[in-house]
């Protein structure tokens, strides 16, 4: 048994190497595509099989992202990166579930080791994919706060003349820089731990005894992405509204 | 240097998964989420538009039982007053015409009576005038060649008079 912070690289395209993990998030972008090409071909005034599953979270969403907002308007234009963060993070947490996590693979010569490269990898238990999701709502929330309020008034947060608020604006910038972390390294964790968790109790007991870990962890990365979405969305609502100075 | 190693981190890596991510939202924003809360929106304000017009509905509903209703009153009424005013004309033609056949039958009645004296009135004259006659007659026969004609009808119609 091997277990690798990192993701391990399949194979190379020149230097750029491909990942299992960066595989797994294009497998996640088609799941969704190949729903909404379902979904887009046959879309119908009077819903009915796949488009009420998809209604209906969208409208639970959207009712839980009014208690955060208070503003249906706000919930409409977040909604987007939202449910986007949620249901690519909400799937790539689910990876882990799938068998075969981390056991089917090949063997290849690692710095004199030979170490087993699984083909399945949960996207989350990978930096590089929560460092970006991250990224991506850390600056769509820079780029709402522009949008929402004006790019002069979304500057006062950082710079200011008055010395307190510009001392308070510096501790924003790394505020900023924190959110990032912290979001990246939250996911990151909470799913690699869910995996090697998942791995270990798969090695020691293979039967029937991964299945409670298999229901916490369909948990688990629920929750990761419900709080993933719900965090940027209470960033996104901050950064939309006026600082009261 | 050697966690970021460790841990895997590559900005190349980091790019493409935002690209995906990026492509991703964008895909699904043109044709899952606008469509979707297009359809959910026009669903609502139709459902919205068709409780209106419902409550609208039955409003109306409620003022065209109420207007039946009224107008059902006021028919009753009018009927009713019809009915009051016809017995009314009904009564009051009866009194008339009974009032007029009384007056009729009276006046008949008084006739009659009128008739009958007058009747009465030339029987007894004739029955008088006759009975003189006949008296005279007798008279006559009985005192015959004793008094004239003038004297016997004079004593005739004298005594015939005090009957």
């Amino acid at each position: 048994m091997n277990i690798s912070l990192a993701a391990e690289a399949i194979f190379h395209i020149k230097t750029f190497p491909v990942t299992n993990t960066l595989i797994m998030a294009l497998l996640v972008a088609l799941f969704l595509f190949f729903i909404t090409f379902l979904l887009h071909k046959k879309l119908k005034e009077v819903p009915t099989g796949l488009q009420n599953i998809i209604e209906t979270i969208f409208e639970r969403l959207m009712d839980f992202m009014d208690n955060i907002t208070q503003n249906r308007s706000k919930t409409i234009i977040f909604f987007p990166l939202v449910a986007t963060i949620f249901l690519f993070v909400i799937l790539s947490n689910w990876i882990e579930i799938i068998p075969g996590l981390g056991t089917i693979g090949f063997y290849e010569i690692h710095h004199g080791k030979e170490v087993l490269v699984p083909f399945i990898r949960s996207a989350s238990a990978d930096l590089n994919v929560t460092l970006a999701i991250a990224l991506v709502s850390v600056l769509g929330t820079q780029v709402f706060g522009v949008v929402m309020i004006g790019f002069v008034k979304h500057m006062k947060k950082y710079v200011s003349k008055n010395p307190i608020y510009s001392f308070v604006g510096i501790l924003e910038i790394f505020a900023e820089l924190a959110k990032i972390i912290s979001f990246s390294f939250r996911l990151f964790g909470n799913i690699f731990a869910g995996e090697v968790l998942l791995l270990v109790v798969t090695f020691l007991v293979p039967y029937i005894a991964p299945l409670p870990f298999m229901f916490l962890e369909i948990f688990v990365g629920f929750i990761q992405a419900l709080i993933f979405a719900t965090l940027t969305l209470v960033f996104l609502t901050m950064a939309s509204t006026e600082m009261a100075h | 240097m050697e966690l970021i190693e460790k841990l895997g981190i590559d900005w190349r890596l980091i790019i493409a998964q935002m690209v995906n991510f990026l492509i991703l939202l964008a895909v699904l924003y043109k044709f899952l989420y606008k469509p979707v809360l297009k359809m959910l929106t026009d669903r609502t304000k139709k459902i919205e538009q068709g409780i209106k017009d419902a409550e609208r509905i039955k409003d109306e509903l409620v003022k065209a039982e109420t207007q039946k209703e009224q107008k059902i009153l006021a028919a009753k009424k009018e009927a009713e007053s019809i009915v009051l005013s016809a017995q009314k004309v009904a009564e009051e033609n009866r009194q008339k015409y009974l009032a007029q056949t009384k007056k009729e039958a009276q006046e008949v009645v008084d006739k009659a009576k009128v008739q009958i004296a007058n009747e009465k009135e030339k029987m007894i004259k004739e029955v008088r005038a006759d009975v003189s006659d006949m008296v005279a007659m007798a008279t006559n026969k009985v005192l015959e060649d004793v008094v004239d004609e003038e004297v016997d009808k004079k004593v005739v119609e004298h005594t015939i008079s005090k009957l």
